[in-house]
């Protein structure tokens, strides 16, 4: 009867392992013996040996082609972790949350750049009312905290809104979409079924959060309504491309004003 | 002559696979989160808030290896770019499942995996887009220069040209130098698939390579 370990010895599968410094000493010995009076193996181990290649010269390059700039602004974007003690009210957690969020982005991922042309109009009900409900559901978890407190970072801020323009089709600065009483604190992409949707976040002048938020949409200009979600004020208006809801604590009136500043900067 | 992957794994116990890598973890603080989190006592909510800090820092530190290693999975880079941002999001989320005092950049590289063979790839299948081929896409210019820089630029192109399941072994091995227990760890398969995913991938570069250019290069 055979040996087992004589041809599993012998195999491929070993004299890589051996090429690649895998072996225990006593496996080793057995192949450097084997080397020395098998021809057959050592022509194999010679063969094999030729892929030996500078690998990691050869994938070096691809470190530095990578967009790292973009990659941490994407990480940038990503919020900070919902404090989850006081705001159990709209009862969503936020790991639910969160895997909402990973599911968007994986759909994201595989919808985005076949789809998203096509099918620019939502597919929610008539008026768009889902991505609103949405939206308010996600800004009722938002605190002061979410938003930070530090220093507001133009550069960064011009970097996010460029991006978020871009992937929208808006001209977007800081200057454009600055609203009185209230700070702007950063732009980032979400998605909503698939399609990209972008939230710009400010806190207003009594530190509570406040975001615009835009989506495309075809379903054709719409004069701005106001409606009231999760206790927050909400005044959403649309024109031919894009619909736009800014959702806030600050009273209708105010939501109302700003609103219209708003409106005439993106539309024209 | 094609071995089942398990024989080889019975037929050789007593086989101890050597760890080159000692187990620090593989980021540092130096970019840590602007915030202090020099916190007196932390809650178990402000714990893992501190935790998300550190796995923060340590994506920011291993970005482009991310997206090197989503390049070699999907060969194409904007697919690169989502699998890297999606890799933040759910690593952030799971910021309280990492270990602290193992790698994180393999604990990384594992989501990052995951999300590609769970979510991303078999989505691209369904949608019947089907992958491009590596040359069509790997479109890696410069570094025409120098005779160095063509061969590693030749290199790369037969490495990619792999089928994805030899391609990502022999990158994880032999570029990001990890063990074969820690492929087989990463990739949730055993040691012995690892080695003969390597064997076949070996045996294919060999062939192509040519014997006469390669000769003692083995190290």
């Amino acid at each position: 009867m055979t040996d087992p370990n004589r041809e599993t010895i012998r195999s491929d599968e070993m004299l890589v392992a051996f090429l690649d410094g895998e072996l225990d000493s006593n496996t080793r010995e057995q192949i450097e013996h084997l080397i020395e009076s098998d021809d057959a193996v050592a022509e194999r181990l010679r063969f094999l040996m030729s892929s030996s290649l500078p690998f990691r010269d050869a994938f070096d390059p691809l470190l530095d082609k990578a967009p790292k700039a973009k990659l941490e602004a994407l990480l940038a974007e990503i919020s900070p972790p919902v404090p989850v003690v006081a705001e159990q009210t709209s009862g969503w957690t936020r790991r639910g949350f969160l895997a909402a969020a990973v599911g968007f982005i994986a759909v994201g991922v595989a919808v985005d750049r076949t789809f998203l042309g096509v099918q620019s109009s939502l597919h929610a009900d008539q008026d768009g009312n889902d991505w609103r409900s949405v939206v308010a559901q996600y800004m009722s978890l938002y605190t002061s905290d979410t938003l930070g407190r530090g220093p507001v970072d133009v550069a960064a801020q011009t970097q996010q809104l460029r991006d978020v323009g871009a992937k929208l089709g808006l001209s977007l600065t800081p200057e454009r979409v600055q609203l009185p009483g209230a700070t702007l604190k950063r732009a980032q992409m979400l998605a909503y079924d698939g399609n990209a949707l972008g939230q710009i976040t400010y806190l207003d002048a009594m530190q509570q959060p406040m975001a615009l938020c835009i989506v495309q949409s075809s379903k054709g200009a719409k004069a701005p309504d106001s409606e009231h979600r999760h206790g927050m004020n909400v005044v959403y208006w649309s024109n031919d491309t894009h619909a736009f809801m800014l959702i806030g604590h600050e009273s209708l009136d105010d939501i109302k004003a700003m609103s219209d500043r708003l409106r005439q900067v993106l539309t024209a | 002559m094609k071995r089942d992957p398990q024989m080889t794994m019975t037929n050789q116990t007593g086989f101890i696979m050597s760890v080159a890598y000692p187990a620090v973890p593989a980021y540092s603080r130096a970019k840590r989160s602007r915030e202090s989190s020099d916190r007196v006592s932390r809650s178990d909510a402000e714990a893992t808030i501190a935790n998300e800090q550190e796995i923060r820092a340590g994506l920011s530190q291993h970005l482009t290896r991310l997206w090197r290693y989503a390049v070699v999975l999907s060969h194409q880079r904007d697919v690169a770019d989502d699998l890297v941002q999606a890799t933040c999001v759910r690593a952030l989320e799971r910021a309280n499942q990492f270990a602290p005092g193992t790698r994180l950049d393999r604990w990384l590289f594992s989501i990052l995996h995951s999300i590609w063979l769970n979510e991303v790839r078999s989505r691209r299948v369904r949608m019947g887009q089907g992958f491009v081929d590596a040359d069509e896409t790997l479109v890696f210019d410069g570094a025409r220069d120098t005779e160095t820089h063509i061969f590693a630029n030749q290199v790369l192109h037969q490495v990619q040209a792999l089928p994805e399941a030899q391609r990502t072994v022999v990158f994880l091995a032999y570029v990001e130098e990890l063990s074969y227990r820690e492929v087989a760890e990463l990739l949730e398969i055993p040691i012995g698939t690892v080695m003969s995913r390597l064997a076949a991938a070996r045996a294919k570069l060999a062939a192509s390579a040519g014997s006469d250019k390669m000769e003692g290069s083995a190290s």
